[in-house]
């Protein structure tokens, strides 16, 4: 018999394993690497071939996506005062003159109202309906739940149309008050499934002990568990505004001009000749960023959120 | 895994630009067919094979996280009293780890199932359906019908029968899991 415990490892099997994940993980994050440092490429050096893996950096990429350029005859370039600022001059080096600021900032900004104003929304419905759930004797209950959830079964595309044909009626295509409500209608499945099984864990005595104290219901709601469920609030409103802020097929569909987001907007980055690398990268770079942070600070709840609260650690 | 499908995905059609992209240089060095002999989103049968790719490294954490939270769901003392039982590791695999991690498996199995089943973002980026229809999935199919050729009622109907198929078979799927959570 052998002397260690039998669910440790041997130290072969330990190296074999710690190698294999290690690859894995190069694999895995290359991707994403690549658009990191190809935000910081210029143009040219983007897309040469073999791919450059030292390289001088740039702010070319992150220039080009909050700035429109044109190009100038040679004799009017010439005839320029010099650059005054250095993104001036970033871009003079491309042989262009700066037109004006991109729609990106605009696009960026859509997608954060968007994303908060559906995730307060769906979060704030999302509560007291997963609070009656967890505790009220509700007829249909798990019929109900379920039902809920279909509503992530269908494709998007299949949802846009109906709601397509019905934002047009009410004036509400391409606004952000459309987009927070679709949103929210999308998110709010989420929310209740996750918030319910957060409540649940709470024990019921402490309500009915504030109950006999002569606490109303909904006293008894906000003083006893709304306090104790804050940490799975504030996860389940990461995710909403996760998900939010991720959407992308409703968002290509129903938006155009005014209320587009993010994600629709960053492919179309067109530069000379073809999509301008660099500025989609530094463009998915920003973009990216807040999730990555987001995630890691979830990463306690982010099984529990990505299944519905179906596997909890 | 949390990261957006769109982004992450039109990114991934410079990564399999057919002269310059990163992934025809790798299998270039890798395998020495010259880079510019194939192209992974164009014609020549590589399309679907290159949605798959980016699938499976988007998703293959998300299954990992499921299956771990399964294997940290197995007491030790189950592994231990099998060990006095003189059985082998093999057999401990099977009798024990397959059947405890099975329920968690089925989960990842019904989620991927249908996320997939609605994949939009990625393939409308990567490669909107071409060449051709190689890769013509169901919501790119009822996109094109619904949003380019305005055909509402046949879309409408098309839309209801994927809703139907999907929920009814992710019901059924939900019952077996159910059974395997019992036994």
């Amino acid at each position: 018999m052998s002397a260690y415990s039998v669910t440790e490892p041997s130290k072969a099997s330990k190296w074999v394993a710690a190698a294999l994940v290690a690859l894995y993980t190069i694999i895995t994050l290359l991707p994403l690497v690549w658009i990191i440092s190809t935000s910081f490429k210029s143009g040219p050096d983007s897309i040469s071939y073999p791919p450059k893996v030292v390289f001088e950096p740039s702010l070319e990429g992150y220039v080009n996506l909050f700035t429109t350029r044109t190009r100038i005859a040679a004799e009017d370039f010439a005839a320029l005062p010099p650059p005054e600022t250095w993104y001036d001059e970033i871009v003079r080096d491309q042989g262009m003159v700066i037109a004006g600021p991109s729609r990106f900032g605009e696009r960026f900004l859509n997608s954060v109202i968007i994303g908060f104003g559906s995730t307060f929304l769906s979060i704030f419905l999302g509560t007291l309906a997963a609070y009656a759930f967890s505790r009220f004797k509700v007829p249909l209950k798990d019929d109900l739940l379920f039902f809920i959830l279909s509503t992530r079964m269908m494709p998007p595309i299949a949802v846009a149309i109906p709601i397509y044909l019905m934002y047009r009626e009410l004036g509400l295509s391409d606004t952000h008050l459309g987009m927070i409500l679709l949103y929210t209608a999308v998110n709010i499945s989420l929310a209740v499934w996750l918030l319910k099984g957060f409540i649940d864990e709470i024990p019921r005595e402490y309500e009915e002990a504030a109950l006999i104290d002569g606490y109303t219901r909904f006293q008894a709601f906000r003083k006893v568990v709304l306090p104790q469920a804050a940490t799975g609030i504030a996860s389940t409103a990461i995710f909403c505004l996760i998900f939010a802020w991720n959407e992308y097929a409703f968002a290509v569909l129903l938006t155009s001009g005014n209320a587009q987001t993010a994600p629709p907007f960053i492919p179309t980055i067109i530069g000379v000749g073809g999509q301008d690398w660099p500025a989609v990268a530094a463009g998915a770079t920003l973009f990216l960023l807040p999730v990555m942070i987001f995630t890691i600070l979830l990463r306690k709840h982010l099984l529990r959120g990505i299944t519905f609260g179906a596997v909890r650690k | 895994m949390m990261l957006s499908p769109a982004v992450v995905g039109n990114f991934w059609t410079f990564l399999y630009q057919p002269q310059i992209g990163l992934v025809n240089y790798v299998v270039e060095v890798v395998t020495g067919t010259p880079a510019s002999s194939f192209s992974m989103l164009g014609p020549g049968g590589l399309a679907p094979w290159s949605i798959i790719i980016v699938d499976t490294w988007m998703w293959t954490p998300f299954v990992m996280l499921i299956c771990l939270a399964g294997l940290r769901s197995i007491p030790d003392y189950i592994y231990e009293a099998a060990e006095v039982d003189r059985a082998s590791k093999w057999r401990q695999f099977w009798t024990i780890t397959v059947p405890m991690v099975l329920p968690f498996l089925m989960l990842a199995v019904l989620f991927r199932g249908i996320e997939n089943f609605k994949m939009f973002d990625m393939v409308n980026l990567l490669t909107g359906g071409g060449p051709g229809n190689e890769t013509l999935l169901t919501s790119i199919d009822l996109k094109r019908e619904a949003f380019e050729k305005w055909r509402t009622g046949y879309s409408s109907a098309y839309a209801i029968i994927l809703f139907v198929t999907v929920f009814g078979l992710a019901s059924i799927y939900v019952k077996a899991l159910n059974k395997v959570k019992e036994r």
